[in-house]
């Protein structure tokens, strides 16, 4: 449930429209002239025609000037939203990469401590072999005793090549765990 | 006297369409200012916008690429550790080789010595024993073979991870800003730290 609700956090960021505020709608038409002939004419010979356009374009002009104070609030509230959304985003993302980052450190120290028991083994292996090959070659023992320790040198050396193949998949292991190298895509 | 009335209606409109365009002016003005208040908001407000994502974005991808150069470091380090391991076991193999060489060797000598003096009994065992001692040999050979291999591969590995985490080191300092460059100056002084005590401890 969670994770659905952080997916829908995560549409809601890659929103391309947020960040951009809506421009604001000029409207100039009001105090453009008309295009008829006959009309400014005989305006010309009307006083109160005259008059009364000036009066309704002053008016014009006082309602668009409270729009534009409507549109001053609407932009502010807008920054506000936008500067909320890109703080909640990097929140969110910063948060997924603590997550990942602790299942990470635990999921390293799970496998740096195999390694560290394969690489103790490995070791311990390698001390056995040469001393298997050494008791081999002593003169004291019978030829039975030198051949057993011969085969014992022979198969814990074999072991040597399954302890580098184990470190290796745990390696393997290590590398697919790490996150793609590339610059995540972009916040908004 | 009633003409009087025209002059002074006359005035009088004059007066009112003055009054009244003198309005129109003012309201015009104010508008205008209103105008040019609301683009120049717009303007700021995008532009303050645009700051804050390219800083969250900076912030994020410094975050991002830290994290991702930690666990390309810690990979690293397990792979350099690996590929010690496959030295030492070389080294080892090596170390076992030299001594059944040595051992052929006495062998090879006390066997001529039995040859000369015709005693079958040493003959006898001196061959069995070399016969040990080859078996010995052949086998480390092959076991040193792949373990070799395994150390190119692991090499291979360092190299590759080493280069990856070079390239994010870099990348931090040049696209995460003043705070991934101060980073990038801390993990080299560090580094030049830890250096100079492995160099006065050799």
């Amino acid at each position: 449930m969670k994770m659905n609700d952080s997916e829908k956090k995560i549409q809601e960021s890659q929103n391309p429209h947020v960040g951009k505020i809506d421009k604001v709608d000029s409207i100039e038409s009001f105090h453009k002239s008309t295009d008829g002939k006959w009309i400014p004419i005989l305006k010309a010979f009307n006083p109160f025609g005259a008059i009364a356009e000036s009066y309704a374009k002053t008016l014009a002009y006082k309602i668009e000037t409270k729009r534009l104070d409507v549109e001053l609030v609407r932009i502010k509230e807008q920054a506000n939203i936008a500067h909320n959304v890109i703080d909640k985003s990097f929140r969110l993302k910063i948060t997924e990469l603590e997550n990942r980052r602790i299942s990470l450190i635990v999921f390293y120290q799970t496998v740096n401590n195999e390694l560290e028991k394969l690489h103790i083994e490995r070791i311990k292996v390698l001390e056995m072999a040469q001393f298997a090959q050494q008791q081999a070659f002593l003169p004291e023992l019978s030829i039975e005793e030198r051949k057993l320790f011969a085969e014992m040198s022979i198969e814990t050396t074999k072991l040597l090549p399954i302890f580098g193949d184990k470190s290796n998949e745990s390696l393997q292991n290590l590398i697919l765990a790490l996150p793609p190298v590339a610059i995540s895509s972009k916040l908004l | 006297m009633w003409w009087l009335a025209i002059p002074v209606g006359v005035v009088c409109l004059k007066l009112l369409y003055d009054a009244v365009t003198d309005d129109e002016r003012d309201a015009r003005q104010r508008w205008e200012n209103k105008r040019r208040e609301v683009e120049r908001s717009l303007e700021d407000h995008q532009r303050n916008i645009e700051k804050h994502i390219a800083q969250a974005q900076r912030s994020y991808d410094f975050h991002f690429l830290a994290d991702l150069h930690y666990s390309s470091m810690k990979v690293a380090d397990a792979a350099h550790k690996l590929l010690n391991d496959a030295s030492i076991s070389i080294s080892g193999m090596s170390k076992m080789l030299q001594a059944a060489k040595e051992q052929r060797a006495l062998l090879q000598v006390r066997l001529e010595n039995a040859r000369q003096e015709k005693n079958k009994e040493i003959i006898h065992d001196t061959i069995e024993q070399l016969k040990i001692v080859n078996e010995v040999r052949k086998n480390i050979f092959d076991d040193k073979d792949k373990v070799k291999e395994q150390q190119a591969s692991f090499l291979k590995e360092v190299k590759k991870l080493n280069n990856q985490t070079r390239e994010l080191k870099e990348c931090i300092r040049d696209r995460c800003g003043s705070g991934g460059l101060s980073w990038f100056n801390k993990l080299e002084a560090r580094t030049r730290k830890s250096n100079r005590r492995l160099f006065k401890t050799r």
